[in-house]
């Protein structure tokens, strides 16, 4: 059993899927709020096999991992809430933008020009605090959700591993996983909500790992742009209430997935096959 | 007849102090090659170096004002498969652009003789930073045919677990016990 707990593949696929089927167990009492934590708990669990929780020294893939974690509290006190107001999304933005730069922050320190510091910290608020934006803006479909963030996290995934970092690719396809047992869960039991629970923590640590491999590993930056795409896409087609839920799934999918798809390509084309 | 000997004594000990000072001697790059061994999976032995390296030493045989400082460029690993170096350098092993310097600063230099010695010290690498003992061979030193500088050369070999400094991805496909070799002449002045 420890040999095959020790397996990556195991780590980034079984581990998370199971374990956020099972901490779905409890929500079939409490019901649909915070339904979107099973994906937490089972990303969090693979993150225990994979790296054995160590936080220090606090290097940028633990803190990284810090800042997902601590994402759950707001994501629930917004779900607990009946009306949130329209200053979420900017405080969103703001705060996950502030958290990338706490994550890139010595390379920015590190940077020769001003510029490159300025294109460093900047790109990554746009990008890390928009993705995380665009896809809290699903959270009342949950289909979509569902499939926006399994395509976005399976696709960084990929995309991480041609870009060098077998660690960071292994972060972002167990998330890919927990969020793949959300959305079958989602399909089985219709009355699940996304909510805030599921989609900030989510799309904030996707966002979070692909900015990171393009900053610290090999990953070429433009592979972002079609990851940025996803939760966009899967925005701007409405969500069909009269199909059977499996259906909707599966259209959400097929148009988060080709820009998924599009970015693992690219990745491959420019920085070869995985490392070995 | 007691000052002229003062005087005398004061200037023999004047004459006398640069034969026992230590010689400060920067790290020759060209020269300069850390370089280590690590098992993958069980079937061979990997070799690789870094190419970029500066430092300083002192050499102070006669006193113990002896030390190592060395500074190896993390990004300059080399293990002869670029795919491979690229993965090294990222999060999952060195993490370089995180942390480009991997850094050896000695705290005690004991010379068994004069070609041999132990050199204790903190290696620092991604971010943590342990002791490690080098046994240095080798240690000669002398004028350089070719430039006349005044050179000193060793080398020096340390065994330790990259696990130690949290560089644990891949264990135990990849080994966890490194043996690391350093190739070290410094030059006076």
């Amino acid at each position: 059993m420890n040999e095959l707990l020790s397996q990556p593949a195991v780590q980034s696929s079984l581990v998370p899927f199971v374990t956020a089927l099972i901490a779905s167990i409890p929500f079939v009492v409490t019901g649909r709020r915070w339904s979107g934590l099973v994906v937490a708990v089972g990303f969090y669990v693979a993150v225990y096999f994979i790296t054995s929780f160590e936080f220090f020294p606090l290097t940028s893939t633990r803190k990284l991992l810090l800042c997902g974690l601590v994402s759950i509290v707001p994501a629930m006190l917004l779900d607990g809430r009946r009306d949130n107001g329209r200053y979420v999304s900017p405080a969103i933005f703001i705060l996950a933008g502030a958290a990338l730069l706490w994550v890139v922050w010595p390379l920015v320190q590190q940077a020769e020009t001003v510029m490159v510091a300025v294109l460093l910290a900047g790109g990554g608020v746009l990008y890390v605090g928009g993705v995380t934006v665009a896809t809290t803006a699903l959270r009342e479909q949950p289909y979509h959700a569902g499939a926006a963030l399994l395509s976005l996290a399976m696709g960084t995934g990929a995309a991480a591993v041609m870009g060098a970092s077998a660690l960071l690719g292994q972060l972002a396809l167990a998330l890919g996983s927990a969020c793949g047992a959300w959305l079958l869960l989602a399909v089985v039991r219709p009355q699940w909500v996304a909510g805030f629970s599921l989609t900030l923590p989510a799309a904030f640590l996707a966002a979070l790992i692909g900015y990171s491999g393009v900053v610290y590993a090999s990953l070429p930056w433009y592979v972002l742009i079609p990851l940025a795409l996803i939760p966009i896409l899967v925005y701007a087609v409405p969500q069909r209430n009269e199909l059977a839920p499996w259906r909707e799934a599966l259209r959400a999918v097929m148009v988060a997935a080709p820009a998924a798809i599009i970015a693992v390509v690219v990745a491959w084309k420019v920085a070869g096959a995985p490392p070995m | 007849m007691k000052l002229h000997t003062l005087f005398a004594a004061l200037v023999v000990t004047a004459v006398s102090l640069p034969a026992f000072a230590a010689d400060t001697m920067k790290i020759d790059p060209n020269h300069t090659y850390p370089n280590f061994t690590i098992n993958h999976l069980g079937f061979s032995t990997m070799h690789g170096r870094f190419g970029s390296t500066s430092g300083t030493i002192v050499m102070d045989q006669k006193g113990n004002t002896s030390s190592v400082e060395v500074k190896i460029v993390a990004a300059s690993i080399d293990t002869g498969f670029q795919k491979r170096d690229d993965h090294l350098r990222s999060p999952d092993f060195l993490n370089v652009k995180e942390f480009p310097e991997i850094t050896y600063k000695s705290t005690k230099v004991v010379f068994k003789d004069t070609a041999t010695a132990t050199v204790e010290g903190n290696l620092t690498m991604a971010g943590v930073s342990k002791p490690v003992t080098l046994q240095v061979n080798n240690i000669k030193c002398g004028p350089n045919p070719f430039d006349k500088k005044e050179t000193c050369g060793f080398n020096g070999s340390a065994k330790i677990k990259r696990s130690d400094w949290g560089v644990k991805y891949g264990l135990p496909a990849v080994g966890d016990d490194m043996e690391i070799m350093l190739e070290v002449e410094a030059i006076k002045g």
